[in-house]
């Protein structure tokens, strides 16, 4: 890698965090602010409208899914911590090496499972909030996890040329 | 069979996320059953269809919010002056402190870091031993669980509900059932440190209502807070997910406008790190429906029931297992993944011994607490080690006097299911909504 490359990479991961952040900002703020009105109109105006309740609902998938998409970036997912601890760092890299390849192959087979259930519907043609495609609103699921795919893909080859580098040393 | 569960149980020891291995399990188990797998997606976007949730994005951001602002150090002012005079009286602050702002920060181990940080160096300067002071703080990093609105109890009524196993679980009952368990609690720790405090000869500081008058003014903007939440709350006034969005909306307003004690540049790091969590739980629950609804296609509950039944008759046995049974999920796994992936099991074959599902779910909170301190996994232990500098063995061995106090609270609520249930109101009854 030479060292404009890394730089450029620095600013797809600068970037693709702020991206992040932006979007996570934006839900946030929406959910606060939607879920507010919301019990203000119930109390003071009469009911609120119609599509509020499921909006929030979806809301709250997507800003869960962003989350777990912006959890990926740091590889800070919940998990069971028992080994790393007590192994050897020369185990724990293939170990790392072998949980990258598994995490980003399910995610994979999550995204297609996702594309096919998005398919599905988009066949069926349900709508959702007022006239809107209900596909266009779950697209979020294989969204979310195409893009964990290609993180753990990334940790996986960044893994394998370090691995290869020691190697080789 | 064995094989690919062995695998995956070893992915999960070896640290690969949660997520993956709950997936790969429910993907497998469909795949061999010859269902189609974009079932896991339609499992999955049932988060979309349960309008409780909307409460655990607000409250864990409002958490977040309040534990970067200045609002623990009021907490401890105002506790402080209230009850600092008592004998032993800071370590009964630090017990009261602490439970309260867990109940509204969930359960993350940001207590430890935003209000241990400030109880730690003034236990020590009240002359407390160091290893009583950091067993006191450590502890109390998971103390208040079982008070509304914690998110271990809003996410255990959920997945209740989901589980669909008999009788249903209504969040502002289960809120009402943890009161007296999460005061027994916090009473029994409170007698150990003062018992333990009981030699140590200090002036006691007076109570002084200037001091008490000062702490409340300076909390005043906060102090509305947990009133007119746990009011709200414990009355029946509010649902939930409405508390959660009056919380987050009035802490936002509060510490960014009022106060602007947090810079708006700090905000997005905030909002971020709160949603990464909220991301983490989510993506657990959402992939575990799917799973738990294999295995329950499977019948592999019934078969847990029927394999219990075959061994155990009474429920007094029953309850003896399920406690070392927690004990030990408490010390592998964190309280959200217990959460989902054990509740729906348990819960049928509880059902079966008779134990009420609310009474079940405190049981099971309260066991999940002692996970907390317990190694390996113990996320009190490690965030304690981190924060205070200290080896984990000597948190460790800090904990040991407080782990035994909660180990008997947590049988005593076991064993008096009435101490849950008092409270509890008849289902359906109790005006709330």
């Amino acid at each position: 890698m030479t060292p404009s490359d890394q730089t450029l990479w620095q600013r797809l991961d600068r970037f693709g965090r702020g991206v992040e952040n932006a979007l996570l900002m934006v839900l946030l703020c929406a959910l606060i602010g939607l879920a507010s009105l919301q019990i203000a109109l119930r109390n003071f105006g009469g009911g609120g409208f119609v599509w509020s309740d499921e909006l929030l609902r979806v809301m709250v998938l997507w800003v869960g899914l962003f989350g777990a998409v912006a959890a990926s970036r740091d590889d800070n997912h919940i998990k069971i911590d028992l080994l790393s601890r007590i192994l050897p760092e020369r185990v724990n890299r293939w170990l790392r090496l072998v949980i990258n390849a598994v995490t980003a192959i399910i995610c994979g087979v999550l995204t297609w499972c996702g594309e096919r259930f998005v398919a599905g519907e988009r066949a069926f043609g349900s709508t959702a909030l007022d006239g809107l495609p209900v596909w266009l609103l779950q697209m979020v699921i294989p969204i979310a996890f195409g893009l964990m795919a290609w993180r753990y893909a990334v940790f996986f080859g960044r893994d394998l040329r370090s691995l290869a580098r020691s190697v080789n040393r | 069979m064995i094989l690919i569960g062995l695998a995956l149980v070893l992915l999960a020891i070896a640290g690969a996320p949660l997520f993956v291995v709950i997936a790969a399990s429910a993907l497998w188990g469909f795949q061999q059953a010859g269902v189609d797998l974009s079932v896991v997606s339609i499992e999955f976007y049932r988060i979309a269809e349960m309008p409780v949730l909307l409460a655990i994005p607000l409250f864990t951001f409002a958490g977040y919010l309040l534990s970067e602002s200045s609002a623990p150090s009021r907490l401890v002012r105002v506790t402080r002056a209230l009850i600092g005079w008592l004998p032993g009286g800071l370590a009964v602050v630090a017990l009261a402190a602490c439970a309260l702002f867990t109940a509204f920060t969930g359960a993350s181990g940001v207590t430890i870091i935003a209000l241990g940080a400030l109880l730690f160096p003034a236990l020590r300067e009240d002359g407390y031993e160091e290893s009583f002071s950091l067993g006191l703080v450590t502890t109390s990093g998971s103390l208040g669980l079982l008070f509304a609105p914690s998110l271990p109890l809003i996410l255990y009524a959920i997945v209740a509900e989901q589980s669909n196993a008999g009788a249903a679980v209504s969040i502002d009952r289960l809120f009402r059932a943890g009161l007296l368990p999460g005061l027994l609690m916090v009473l029994l720790l409170a007698g150990y440190s003062l018992w333990r405090n009981r030699t140590r000869r200090v002036p006691l500081a007076t109570m002084s209502w200037r001091e008490v008058r000062g702490a409340l003014w300076e909390a005043k903007w906060e102090l509305p807070l947990p009133l007119v939440i746990l009011g709200g709350i414990y009355g029946g006034i509010f649902a939930v997910s409405e508390a959660a969005a009056v919380t987050a909306l009035y802490v936002l307003v509060v510490e960014m406008a009022v106060l602007r004690e947090i810079p708006l540049s700090r905000l997005p790091a905030i909002m971020r790190q709160s949603m990464v969590l909220v991301g983490g739980i989510l993506l657990i629950l959402g992939l575990s429906l799917a799973s738990t609804n294999y295995l329950i296609d499977a019948g592999v509950p019934a078969h847990l029931f029927a394999l219990v039944k075959a061994h155990v008759t009474s429920q007094l046995t029953f309850l003896i297992l399920l406690n070392l049974f927690l004990l030990v999920l408490g010390a592998l796994l964190d309280i959200f993944s217990a959460l989902v992936l054990v509740v729906p099991l348990i819960l049928p074959v509880a059902a079966g011994f008779e134990v009420d599902p609310l009474h079940l779910g405190i049981i099971f909170l309260a066991n999940m607490q002692l996970g907390y301190l317990t190694p390996p996994v113990g996320l009190n232990l490690f965030i304690a080690s981190y924060r205070f500098e200290r080896p984990i063995t000597q948190i460790v061995r800090a904990t040991v006097p407080f782990f035994l106090i909660l180990l008997v609270s947590v049988l005593i609520i076991t064993y008096c299911p009435q101490l849950s249930l008092l409270l509890a109101g008849e289902p359906g009854g109790g005006g709330g909504r």
